[in-house]
């Protein structure tokens, strides 16, 4: 091949808000993957740069960070990546973004990367930005000073992308010259004996090595202590050393920016601080935000209405042709009543997914994303939460599964998991259905002052969510205590048109990572939930179908009835049934019968489950959109034992409740534990909500009957 | 002398800051944000309800919670607008 010193795996670093993602996108396209760094829950974003007659080049996205230090998880990441630490992600080249209109933190970052000894070049992003402000950089003398290669580009319209991309195909990295003397921070022994005692090479990686050898249990138990003794020996302190560097480091970089920075006109963000003045105003800056907020959701409430129907009438389809199609038989009912309803029941999330981020995509493109936090972060404080913690939040009212998986935003560990934790209680639009079937049991149309009776009802439930979220943060944050909160320290970039590849590649990916993780969990729940409710112990199945009156004729209406009353005994005999009775002892506090049991098992699968299992049940027959059919059915309904109709409105408010409060979702139980890596969160959580709803509506029912 | 820290600057007032608290990790965070002895900073806007507040620095707008704005020491450069 005409490449003999290509690098064929290259790190790509920068500041956050510089643009990177746009530069990874413009290299990668579709050529991306997203795993998992071992132990951590940010993303590996991964692509292929492909060029003809060269062979393919990985590109490691690593996460925004303002240093090498490793703080938070993202800094940790890109820390043991160019430190060597990260097994199976070894980069042999470091491309540097910055921008061009801010140099001094852009070049801090470089300076430090090129320390690392990699062969390095450097891209000063957002030309016409900078050009536009006025900043003019003297590339020549830059790259001298520097000792590695620039590229200037503007991402955003293309511009320079050609060139970079020549240059990664033709290997233009260089090592740079050293930025600080590292004799000036520490022993020059010291370093030496690291070297030594790590066999690493380059003297700065050696410091890196020493200074963070604590950092995440990731450098072995002995080399940590022989690192441990050293320190010691030559009386190292590593937070000194540290400042020691930045302060040195911060002088050469503005030594370099004396030379080579002309700054001819004074229109700095401009634009931003108008626009600024406006969308932060203390007054209506709030009203905006809320008003964003509003119309994002309501998009994805009825934007991704179609496309759900669409998805759910093909998944039907699907399932009624295979078991057309397919001899009889055990194996066609698992595939057609368990897996393809399994696979529907996660595709049916992707439209929500890809419509939220999209929105949460053109929010953080656009630079309002920052804003958002910014305006929020003082009101959601006392709760244990930062103002990241708002849009998760409020996406929970139309899905949990997006919502929790937009929390991966927040940096601070504990802010993280209390976000992810109380998200679930916001009512999602899977509670809707459930909802109005209920209400419209107990409530009857009519206007209260202006407003609709069962408006008013649909709206408590709402604030009961808000309630039950609230509250557990802050029952968290003082359970958390131990663990620091979220500092802000946030930059509020300049407002810019959000990039629409990056856009669509938000959509793509999120939506592909939770096919593919996620809905592994989901599918392999569904099926364990069919099988429980299609299949009993024994002949019971066999017997109880057999038990049901035979038609007396073979009308239409006769045989469609026959029919509904054999899947009633069906379910009434499966495991599902025998678990609804054995579970009736513990429910019928709260006022709920085996029946109501059945429906509590087989709704965890989706909230929504819960108004086609009760059809089931009640041999209702009905289509699932058409509620009045259900309700006229389950207002007939007796409780044996009083005489009185079952669905009184103790029952149907500890019902609805319990609905508003359990987790009863198994697809947000999925998307937690892939978002903590662990199956302790989704589990604590589970358990808790359900505890929650219990107690909750255990005094409603007391308490109205 | 006339120093206070940066949480009590006033709206559009300009400053000049004169000493950064770095014995905590958010201060060596702001020291690598840019929150240098010697560089100007001004209030841009503060957030309902008064905090956090976003400072103008270098060419950047960066937002920070009272509470961090203490571990920075000012000195009123007096060019409000």
């Amino acid at each position: 091949m005409q490449d003999p010193q290509v690098y064929h795996t290259i790190a790509l670093a920068g500041v956050p808000n510089v643009g990177k993602s746009t530069i990874f996108n413009a290299l990668t396209g579709l050529n991306q993957k997203v795993g998992n760094y071992p132990g951590i829950t940010v993303d590996k974003k991964t692509g292929t740069f492909r060029q003809p007659g060269l062979s393919p080049v990985q590109i490691i996205d690593l996460p925004g960070t303002y240093n090498l230090y490793p703080q938070s998880e993202d800094e940790q990441v890109v820390f043991r990546v160019l430190c060597g630490l990260e097994p199976n992600t070894e980069a042999q080249a470091v491309l540097v973004i910055a921008d061009q209109s801010n140099l001094e933190r852009g070049l801090f970052l470089a300076s430090q990367l090129i320390d690392l000894a990699y062969p390095t070049a450097l891209v000063l992003n957002m030309e016409d930005q900078a050009r536009m402000e006025g900043f003019d950089v003297n590339k020549t003398l830059l790259s001298r000073l520097l000792g590695v290669p620039i590229y200037t580009t503007a991402a955003d319209k293309g511009t320079g992308i050609g060139e970079l991309k020549q240059g990664i195909a033709t290997g233009r990295f260089t090592v740079g010259r050293s930025g600080i003397d590292l004799s000036e921070i520490c022993d020059s022994e010291l370093i030496q004996e690291v070297q030594r005692a790590t066999g690493i090479e380059q003297p700065y990686r050696a410091l890196q090595m020493l200074k963070f050898r604590e950092e995440g249990n990731r450098v072995d138990q002995e080399l940590r202590s022989r690192l441990s003794a050293l320190a010691g020996k030559y009386g190292f302190d590593s937070v000194g050393a540290q400042r020691k560097e930045t302060a040195l480091r911060y002088e050469k970089v503005r030594d370099i920016l004396s030379k080579c920075l002309q700054n001819t006109g004074q229109k700095q963000v401009n634009t931003t601080l108008k626009l600024d003045k406006v969308l932060l105003n203390p007054y209506w800056g709030f009203a905006i935000f809320l008003a964003l907020l509003f119309v994002m959701f309501q998009s994805i409430f009825t934007w991704a209405q179609g496309p759900m129907e669409l998805i759910d009438k093909f998944f039907a389809m699907l399932s009624f042709e295979t078991a057309r199609m397919l001899p009889s038989g055990a194996l066609t009912d698992l595939l057609s009543e368990g897996i393809i309803p399994g696979l529907g029941g996660v595709v049916i999330f992707v439209p929500q997914i890809a419509l939220l981020f999209a929105f949460l995509a053109i929010l953080e493109g656009s630079g309002y994303m920052a804003r958002a936090v910014f305006i929020t972060d003082k009101v959601m404080r006392p709760f244990g939460l930062n103002g990241r913690s708002v849009v998760p939040l409020i996406s929970g009212f139309a899905c949990a599964i997006p919502a929790i998986m937009a929390a991966r935003s927040i940096a601070n560990r504990r802010d993280k998991m209390i976000t992810i934790f109380v998200t679930p209680f916001m009512s999602c639009s899977a509670r809707l259905p459930v909802y109005i079937v209920l209400i419209g049991l107990i409530i009857p149309s009519g206007d209260f002052a202006f407003m609709d009776q069962r408006g008013i009802a649909l709206f408590l439930m709402y604030l009961l969510g808000i309630a039950a979220a609230l509250l557990s943060a802050l029952g968290m944050k003082i359970i958390m205590k131990k663990e620091a909160g979220g500092t802000l320290v946030l930059e509020l970039p300049r407002y810019r048109l959000p990039n629409l590849k990056t856009v669509l590649l938000t959509m793509y990916e999120k939506a592909n990572t939770f096919v593919f993780e996620a809905g592994k969990v989901i599918l392999a729940i569904s099926i364990v939930l069919w099988v429980l409710a299609s299949y009993g112990p024994g002949e019971r199945l066999d017997h109880a179908v057999a038990a049901v009156q035979k038609p007396e004729s073979d009308t239409p209406e006769m045989v469609a009835h026959y029919e509904l009353s054999v899947n009633t005994a069906r379910l009434e005999a499966s495991y599902a049934g025998i678990l609804g009775k054995f579970i009736e002892p513990a429910i019928r506090p709260l006022g709920f019968d085996w029946k109501v049991g059945i429906a509590l098992i087989t709704s965890f699968a989706a909230r929504e489950v819960f108004v086609s299992t009760i059809n089931t049940l009640y041999s209702i027959g009905s289509d699932d959109e058409d509620y009045t059919t259900i309700q006229q059915r389950l207002s007939k309904e007796v409780n044996p034992s009083t005489g009185k109709p079952f669905f009184s409105e103790a029952v149907v408010w500890s019902l609805l409740v319990f609905y508003a409060l359990a987790m009863q979702c198994m697809s947000t139980v999925a998307v937690v534990y892939r978002e903590t890596k662990s199956w302790k969160w989704p589990a604590i959580q589970t358990v808790y909500m359900t505890v929650v709803a219990y107690i909750s509506s255990l005094l409603v029912f007391q308490l109205l009957s | 002398m006339n120093y206070t820290t940066a949480d009590t600057i006033k709206l559009s007032e300009h400053a000049e800051i004169v000493e950064l608290d770095q014995s905590g990790s958010i201060g060596r965070r702001l020291s690598e944000m840019g929150f240098w002895p010697g560089k100007e900073i001004v209030l841009l806007v503060s957030a309902p309800f008064g905090d956090p507040l976003a400072f103008r620095i270098d060419n950047t707008i960066i937002a920070l919670r009272k509470s961090e704005a203490q571990l920075i020491r000012v000195r009123s450069v007096s060019k409000a607008a």
